[in-house]
């Protein structure tokens, strides 16, 4: 190991004031700049001829869609395939403000163009608002199952505005499946929406859209993409990250669908299922997670149909061929080059480094530990009563393991002796069966129960759905199923019937709140994270399309200061958290020589290297207590023994408490002070190494001595029952026709 | 009878085995021992077809194997029992046995016959005949993953960690029904993180580390040789 | 008190005369959900051994609907009712399990395995169908040959240039294209071929609605000869699958293909073969429903259809054969009941409530297991 070389960069505070002045002058100019754009825009706009100016209009709006999808479907790995439903929403809503200030304020002439503006924030919050109301429930639902949700919200919404009149006479103004058009039912939405109002819009997303991309914020969402687990670990609420990402999707959703609302002609067709397909077609094709490749494939999706007809004409073909075409390339395309056009980069107007990137760490030798992790709290993990069973294995049983301050600890055990799960456990990745995980007296695993009050909640939540749910199925099987009628004696009966069910989904939700909501719901590996646990994984699980300090970066979240919003909007006090985060992750590469790969992504670096990112990328939380799975896989004796040096270093000069899973025996016994063995989920010794060396359950469960002396009787037995010896190979034998060898 | 010569496997960036060459002669039991994610696997994945190599060759009996895939291997005799033992979790035993004869052609009644064999055997797989092989314990697994793969009736098996999660007495139990079937005329290829129990079985072995082949000698020179002993065997 | 008693009247009068529409109700119910079944076991089996979504299958059954219609208005326009019945619905499964096939070869495996030149087969006759379309198409009407034979003649020729362009083409690409496990990617590209078999269709067949029945069926048995027929082909299904050495293989590949591959089973045949059961049941779908029961159709049928039928297979668990039963079952209960109360303008939106509620309940569908993934 080289010398820590760790150095506090002189000024970096000055730096920063002075590119804060800047920052502010290069907005206002850039700002200026953007207003007489639009303005010469929409000069343009009056030139050209009502085709070409539609179509371009449309590109704005595409492009609207495309990035915003993006957020979710790129950026975050989420499948939502119900996008055209929030622009509906976002359409009908912007529609009505409109209509209904034309009707109360502007005396029945076309409102003022800051009505528009109005409209879309409007139809964007009410589509942010339907995200919220679709994403929580089935956000923790995995991968195609939350694209066939956002599918079934997009269907509903169209049907829904389809028969809105029956739903509501008020409703009425929307007009059902010809489109919106008033109470009167001649009303025309007027088409307000022009150039400044369609490229601004467009350019904010993108440059929103950008913000967040490039920014500590953006990393959390992007390492949801990676990999959810490792993201939780990392202390990154996944649930949370993909709320807030479906929120601002579907709210810029709903501001495109406002716009287009005052911008073409609409009507529930419009926002059918193939219109949500057609932008995450442009997202894919583009690149997912590429803001240029959604923007360029949004503006060649709108064209190329249209760039097509002419071709179609003058061949004389069915319009259809030229969608028959379009299908062909998009089919060609996916074979050809299935990560989208773009990838996930950028083009370079687009791109953006990482503030404090080229920040010289010069070599001081000087050590500065004031800006790197470092806890000098007590921290003690007591493991108590440890239990999970997975169907009939107790993959861990009663295990009792205690942590304290500084300690470095091994567990050892053989393959499938419950060591992995045991981490999972102690990191939330799991929830125990029984027993129960504090970490400074505060619990973290096991049985929580709920609060009377939260339980109440529940329970008048959980009745109510059930009313109403019972009176929904009981009008459709009991108004099926009768006769109609106009008696009035029977409409009342056919209410008792309808009461009756409802009270039996009442009683039967109520039961069934009563039975399960007794428990809190455990808490998730980030709330472990939050707490100062670290950890890595068997299985490396960088984030391997993120670069290798993006990695590190991430492990900043925990103790962020930003909020999203500032993300969007790139405030100074961004800029200048993410100088100190990159500059500490940089410091934290140097540290383990790790800062040549930087800008590699991690799934690039050579085996070991991966390894140790993992544990930088760990460290980088400041965690209290750092568990390694495994850190020696795949390493060579050399590797090894410098992860040896590592692992010490670690412990003394950040103050960490190390346990360690490993099965290189030389290792643990080097560097653990205190081991416990797990085999079949238990703990069957601890002690110091030499201790265990000489033990001699763990040299029969672990070591692979021969113990044949060790089995008892009921042992045997058990084994005759599965196997009998004089049989083995007889269908074998005969196959092996050569039978030269013995 | 087997021989891997020069074999390159990469996953994306990461080297997973560099220049690998071994052989296996009629008869043997070999043995490829080496720490987690030195390659084992790797090694006998690309055997099976599982894993197309980057370069190098494989060849079975003179026959080159390395660009066909994995099913045709199969039906040239190479048999391999995978590590975690992968058995079809919501298929019955009887269904697994069935599987494990897929890739041969003969009458139905031989299968059966065979499958009755496999039963006689281990008659605790005859119990629990009818039962999803996802409800078996590790150690019925393995036997029903190594009966599985006899199956097919292999000149060559590979099995991939069949001690692995097992407690003491059964990988016992499992390392003397590998040395039976060998004794029947099948070689066997060994992959084992259990370097000790392995070493004795097997009559050489390969020490494999980060993907590379460091050491190959008979099963008791290694076992004599002090580096193993300090790096596998717990010295 | 007479108030009381005589609403306690009318309830009497209106349960005593409720069971019969109920099961009126009840029957077609099922008959709607037959044909669900038949469709969604597709989505189902293909999910079980990929792990996506076929969005083309709905295309499929579409295309099931239309040669069933060519076969009772063209074809067996003059045969009698059993010849147009079972020749209609026995084309229509084979003609779309070949189209199942063939959309698997030509672009979900090249996509699933890099690109190879054994796939400028499937696109050879596709190239060739279109040269077809146009060229065929132009010299059939100035030629004295009959147009049949131009047609062959075209297609023959085309195919052959093709297959020695293609081949060295793809042998030339195949270096360079990565295979893919991106589900998004896998969708796409699903949708495309959706979308290519729609607009084909609408070229081909119009987009005006097409109607037509077998002749002689009236609607007292229409709905029996759907109900006893899908239950008849849904449950060979479940005898292919759970009796018979295929059956076995398809099974072992959606549960553990690595382990699939090491029994000798050549997992891309079997996908092979997965694709064209699913497709020859959407196609008897297509035949029953629109053929025998008359509902008419065009070609967007395959989306609308193929939409709710894919639900019920999410419903009731994807990847299994008996979930996507039971959850087409649901499905077309309760479209029935639904289209037949006062909420009947919802129809189409009750699937999709009913999905959503069951999802938020049971996040892997009814008879769907959670796996959790290993760490």
């Amino acid at each position: 190991m080289a010398q820590p070389n760790i150095t506090s960069n002189p000024g970096p505070h000055a730096q920063v004031r002075e590119s804060r002045m800047m920052h502010l002058a290069r907005n206002a100019a850039f700002l200026a700049v953007f207003i007489v754009a639009l303005l010469l825009l929409n000069f343009l706009q009056h030139k050209l001829n009502g085709y070409i100016s539609d179509l371009i209009l449309q590109c704005g709006i595409a492009i609207i869609m495309a990035v915003s999808l993006n957020i979710v479907n790129g950026l975050t790995g989420q499948f939502s395939i119900g996008h055209a439903g929030f622009m509906a929403i976002g359409a009908y809503v912007g529609a009505s403000v409109t209509y209904l200030a034309e009707m109360k304020f502007s005396h029945l002439h076309t409102p003022p163009d800051w009505w528009l503006f109005i409209a879309m924030c409007v139809g964007g919050l009410s589509a942010a608002i339907c995200g919220l109301i679709v994403g929580i429930p089935s956000l923790r639902l995995r991968g195609d199952y939350l694209a066939i949700v956002t599918l079934g919200f997009g269907e509903i919404v169209r049907i829904l505005i389809t028969n809105s009149a029956s739903i509501s006479p008020k409703l009425d103004l929307l007009g059902g499946a010809t489109g919106f058009s008033g109470y009167s039912g001649y009303y025309s939405v007027p088409h307000m929406a022009n150039y400044a109002f369609v490229f601004g819009s467009a350019f904010v997303v993108i440059w929103m859209s950008r913000n967040l991309k490039f920014s500590l914020q953006g990393l959390a969402f992007m390492s949801v993409r990676e990999d959810e687990i490792a993201s939780e670990a990392m202390g990154v609420d996944t649930t949370r990250t993909k709320i807030t990402a479906f929120f601002l999707s579907s709210f810029f959703a709903g501001l495109g669908g406002a716009l287009f609302a005052h911008a073409e002609p609409f009507a529930p067709a419009t926002f059918s299922f193939v219109q949500s397909m057609n932008y995450v077609i442009m997202v894919v094709l583009g690149g997912s997670g590429s803001i240029s490749g959604a923007t360029i494939a949004a503006i060649v999706l709108t064209l190329l149909p249209e760039a097509l007809k002419p071709i179609q004409m003058k061949l004389g073909l069915a319009d259809q061929y030229r969608l028959v075409l379009y299908a062909l390339m998009l089919v060609v395309m996916m074979i050809l080059r299935p990560e989208g056009v773009f990838g996930k980069s950028e083009i370079r107007f687009l791109r953006r480094k990482l503030a404090g990137l080229d920040n010289d760490l010069s070599p001081n030798t000087s050590t500065d530990h004031s800006s790197l992790p470092y806890r000098t709290v007590q921290t003690v993990l007591d493991v108590s009563h440890l239990t999970r069973r997975f169907g009939g294995l107790l993959a861990v049983n009663d295990v009792n393991i205690k942590l304290e301050d500084g300690d470095l600890v091994g567990l050892i055990g053989p393959n499938g002796a419950g060591k992995t799960t045991l981490f999972n456990l102690l990191t939330g990745v799991y929830s125990p069966t029984s027993g129960t995980v504090h970490f400074n007296s505060t619990m973290l695993a096991g049985v929580r129960t709920a609060s009377f009050l939260r339980r109440t909640i529940l329970f008048i939540r959980d009745a109510f759905v059930g009313v109403v749910t019972g009176i929904i199925i009981g009008q459709i099987i009991v108004t099926s199923s009768i006769p109609i009628t106009s008696s009035k004696d029977q409409i009342q009966a056919v209410r008792f019937l309808v009461d009756i069910f409802g009270l039996l989904g009442g009683v039967w939700a109520a039961v069934y709140s009563i039975r399960t909501q007794k428990n809190l719901t455990p808490l998730k590996p980030h709330s472990f994270a939050s707490t100062g646990i670290a950890r890595t994984f068997q299985n490396i699980r960088l984030f391997r399309g993120l670069t290798v300090l993006e990695n590190v970066c991430i492990g900043s979240y925990l103790r962020r200061r930003t909020s999203v919003i500032d993300a969007l909007f790139r405030t100074p006090r961004v800029v200048q958290e993410e100088y100190e985060v990159v500059t500490n992750g940089r410091r934290l590469l140097d540290r383990f020589n790790l800062l040549k790969y930087e800008n590699a992504l991690a799934s690039n670096l050579p085996y070991g290297d991966q390894r140790r990112l993992e544990i930088v990328r760990a460290l980088a939380t400041s965690p209290s207590i750092l568990l390694l799975d495994e850190p020696a896989a795949g390493m060579n004796p050399q590797e090894k023994t410098e992860l040896m040096d590592l692992i010490r270093q670690i412990r003394d000069e950040f103050g960490l408490t190390v346990l360690l899973i490993e099965h290189d025996m030389k290792l643990v016994m080097g560097v653990c002070e205190r081991i416990y063995v797990l085999d079949y989920g238990k703990i069957i010794a601890e002690g110091k190494p030499d201790e265990i060396k000489s033990d001699p359950k763990v040299i029969a469960a672990y070591l692979g001595e021969e113990n044949a002396e060790n089995e008892t009787e009921s042992e045997k037995l058990d084994v005759e029952q599965l196997y009998h010896p004089d049989t083995i190979g007889a269908v074998t034998i005969d196959s092996v026709s050569s039978g030269e060898a013995e | 009878m087997l021989k891997v010569s020069n074999v390159n496997v990469y996953y994306g960036a990461i080297h997973a085995l560099v220049n690998v060459s071994l052989e296996v002669s009629e008869g043997e039991i070999v043995t490829l021992i080496g720490a987690n994610g030195a390659g084992k696997s790797s090694t006998i994945r690309s055997i099976s077809g599982l894993v197309k190599p980057a370069s190098g060759e494989i060849s079975f009996n003179g026959n080159p194997i390395h660009r066909s895939s994995a099913h045709e291997i199969v039906r040239l005799g190479i048999s391999q029992s995978p590590e975690g033992r992968r058995v079809f979790p919501a298929m019955t035993v009887h269904e697994n046995l069935k599987l494990g004869a897929y890739s041969r052609k003969c009458s139905k009644s031989e299968v059966s016959n065979d499958i009755e064999e496999m039963y006689h055997t281990f008659p605790r797989l005859k119990e629990r005949e009818k039962q999803p092989a996802g409800t078996l314990s590790g150690g019925e697994q393995q036997m029903l993953a190594i009966a599985r793969a006899l199956m097919s009736r292999p000149r060559l098996l590979m099995l991939d960690e069949p001690s692995l999660g097992l407690a003491p007495f059964l990988v016992q139990t499992i390392f003397r029904i590998i040395k039976d079937i060998n004794l029947k005329g099948v070689t066997i290829l060994l992959v084992e993180q259990n370097a000790n129990q392995a070493l004795k079985l097997a009559n050489r072995g390969y020490v494999l580390e980060t993907g590379e082949v460091i050491l190959h000698d008979s099963s008791s020179e290694l076992l004599a040789n002090d580096a193993v002993r300090k790096a596998y065997l717990g010295d | 008190m007479s108030h009381i008693s005589s609403v306690l009247a009318s309830l009497v009068h209106v349960l005593s005369h409720a069971p019969s529409v109920f099961w009126r109700l009840t029957l077609s119910g099922i008959e709607l959900g037959g044909v669900y079944a038949l469709i969604a076991i597709g989505y189902t089996l293909v999910y079980g051994v990929l792990q996506f979504i076929n969005f083309a299958h709905g295309d499929v059954y579409m295309v099931g609907a239309y040669i069933g219609f060519f076969s009772v208005t063209v074809w067996f326009a003059s045969s009698s009712p059993w010849i147009q019945g079972i020749c209609g619905i026995v084309l229509s499964i084979i003609g779309c399990a070949l189209l199942g096939l063939f959309i698997e070869r030509l672009a979900y495996r090249p996509l699933r395995n890099g690109l190879s030149s054994a796939d400028a087969v499937p696109w050879s006759i596709i190239s060739a169908f279109y040269v077809d379309a146009f060229l065929g198409k132009y010299l059939a009407a100035r030629s004295v040959l009959p147009a049949v034979a131009i047609y062959l003649i075209v297609f023959a020729i085309s195919f052959a240039v093709m297959l020695v362009v293609l081949k060295k083409l793809f042998r030339m690409l195949a270096p360079r294209i990565k295979p893919t496990n991106d589900r998004l990617t896998a969708l796409i590209t699903a949708i495309g071929m959706s979308l290519l078999l729609e607009n084909q269709g609408a070229a081909s067949f119009g987009v005006s609605p097409h109607i037509a029945q077998v002749k002689g069926i009236n609607q007292s048995v229409a709905p029996l000869i759907v109900l006893v027929a899908s239950v008849v082909l849904a449950a060979a299904l479940v005898f292919v699958i759970k009796a018979t050495s295929i059956g076995r293989a398809i099974r072992a590949v959606s549960q553990d293909k690595d382990a699939a591959a090491l029994m000798g089973i050549p997992t891309d045949k079997v996908v092979g073969f997965t694709f064209l059961l699913g497709a020859g049941l959407a196609g008897a779908g297509g035949f029953l429903n629109h053929m025998v029961d008359g509902v008419q159709f065009d070609t967007n049928i395959g989306i609308t259809l193929g939409l709710k039928a894919f639900i019920a297979a999410v419903l009731g668990g994807i990847g299994r054969v008996d979930g996507a039963i039971v959850g087409a079952l649901l499905m077309g209960l309760a479209e029935t009941y639904t289209g037949a109360s006062i909420f009947s303008d919802f129809k189409n939106a009750v699937a999709f409530v009913i999905l959503i509620a069951v999802l938020l309940l049971r996040p892997s569908g009814i008879l769907g297991k959670t796996a959790q993934e290993k760490v």
